[in-house]
């Protein structure tokens, strides 16, 4: 029996020292940041927590949190290509989807890595529908990582906690409702959001989240070396310091390329684009969202809870408000009153927070090649985000 | 060369059904494993398929 035991604590002692060493082994010499990554909205970067802190630490650089507009790199005018080689790094993360609830984990979870510091979001008009972020686009960005990391930060205030968590298990359950499955259940993620969400001490479920946080860390370090394999081969974009623009010559610039780019639509959208998702489906969009409305959204509550995190952190935001395609909501019967509505709600929020400074787009509705589709940001768009950029930085 | 390898993988058996230190080693191996197998696999729980429209 003596020696049954010493075999299985021998058993257990060689597991937990092999654990320590793959972990230790992961953790040690991480490569150098490059900074081809900065500029490029890796995935690694919404659901880890390593990537961003780095690029923070990097100089001059500037974390821009979006969502699908950030992939526009073929827009002359998108930041990824306005700033290569001048005196500002601009560090994008986000995707598809990324709406407030995935960027205030992603802040929240760098815990006070980006304190003090400039950052730039970006909203879209279209996370502002009824049902809040879809549950499937939510689970898809969700990290556990970040999620611990904020639940257990005795630097977050309990309102905060609390809204995340209930946010987060409403998301599960919805995800679950509409799917049948429950990826999440019985995590550590999930067991402490919930005893967040029900009022109920943390405390039995802390040494449980510990041990996952650990886990997932060196997970997020494993995979930022595998993200960062592929970047360093990249040729380092020769960087100046200036931030000197021809602001004449650029507007010209991105005016050639739009007409190029837009030449089989009159709502001066991309032709890729256009043809893609309208093209011969033109007319039975007519009328399309008569009766649509922005006016209520869970989406508010968790853009207010990402500018809470925000001033927790004592970051100075530039805040970009996207306006909607004018014309082309115009025609599909989402009334201009319902889209004023929209914009009014959003500048109500940010004007509550003194270190939130408005970028305010809205009035741009119909300038043709401001926007290069329904909703994201273009060539004149861009342009105006860089400028404001600048003086933001400056 | 299968015989020699047959002869091998017994006496590895052998080792780890009598000897406690080679099969908490042999754990030790197979935890290392695992763990190396989920760090470096990609782990996407629910897949992203985003759609711009």
């Amino acid at each position: 029996m003596k020696r049954r035991l010493l075999a299985a604590a021998a058993a257990l002692v060689a597991c937990a020292a092999a654990v320590a060493g793959v972990t230790a082994a992961v953790r040690t010499g991480m490569p150098a940041y490059p900074a081809a990554l900065a500029a490029d909205n890796a995935t690694e970067k919404n659901t880890g927590t390593y990537l961003v802190s780095e690029g923070a630490r990097q100089p001059d650089s500037l974390l821009i949190l979006g969502s699908s507009e950030l992939r526009t790199t073929d827009i002359l005018t998108h930041p990824a290509n306005f700033f290569a080689g001048s005196g500002l790094q601009v560090d994008l993360v986000g995707r598809g989807s990324c709406q407030s609830l995935i960027h205030a984990l992603i802040v929240g979870g760098q815990g006070q890595a980006l304190e003090g510091r400039k950052i730039v979001l970006i909203t879209a008009p279209q996370s502002y529908v009824p049902e809040g972020i879809a549950s499937d686009m939510f689970m898809a960005n969700y990290s556990q990582q970040q999620l611990l990391r904020v639940l257990t930060d005795e630097t977050v205030p309990d309102a905060i906690k609390t809204y995340l968590a209930g946010r987060v298990q409403d998301l599960f359950a919805r995800y679950e409702a509409d799917t049948g499955a429950t990826p999440q259940k019985g995590t550590a993620g999930d067991v402490l959001s919930a005893a967040w969400a029900e009022g109920r001490s943390p405390a039995p479920y802390l040494p449980f989240a510990a041990l996952t946080e650990w886990l997932l860390e060196t997970k997020d370090l494993a995979d930022a070396r595998t993200c960062i394999a592929a970047y360093t081969d990249r040729p380092a974009e020769a960087r100046g310091n200036s931030l000197d623009f021809d602001w004449a010559a650029w507007e010209q610039a991105a005016m050639d390329q739009a007409r190029e780019m837009v030449t089989n639509n009159d709502f001066a959208m991309q032709d890729s684009y256009y043809a893609t998702y309208i093209g011969a489906r033109l007319e039975q969009q007519a009328g399309q969202d008569a009766g649509l409305s922005y006016a209520q959204s869970p989406e508010y509550d968790d853009l207010r809870c990402l500018l809470d995190l925000c001033r927790l952190r004592n970051l100075e935001v530039l805040f970009v408000h996207v306006p909607m395609h004018g014309s082309w909501y115009d025609y599909t019967g989402f009334s201009a009153d319902e889209r004023a509505v929209y914009y009014e709600n959003v500048r109500e929020i940010a004007a509550q927070y003194d270190n939130v400074q408005l970028l305010d787009l809205t009035g741009y509705e119909y300038e043709p090649y401001f926007l290069c589709d329904t909703m994201h940001l273009g060539w004149k768009g861009w342009l105006a985000v860089d400028r404001a950029i600048v003086e933001f930085v400056s | 060369m299968t015989g020699r390898l047959s002869n091998l993988c017994h006496r590895v058996e052998t080792a780890l059904r009598v000897h406690w230190l080679a099969r908490a080693v042999f754990y030790g191996l197979i935890a290392a494993a695992l763990l190396l197998t989920w760090l470096y696999t990609d782990g996407e729980s629910v897949a992203f398929v985003y759609s711009e429209f």
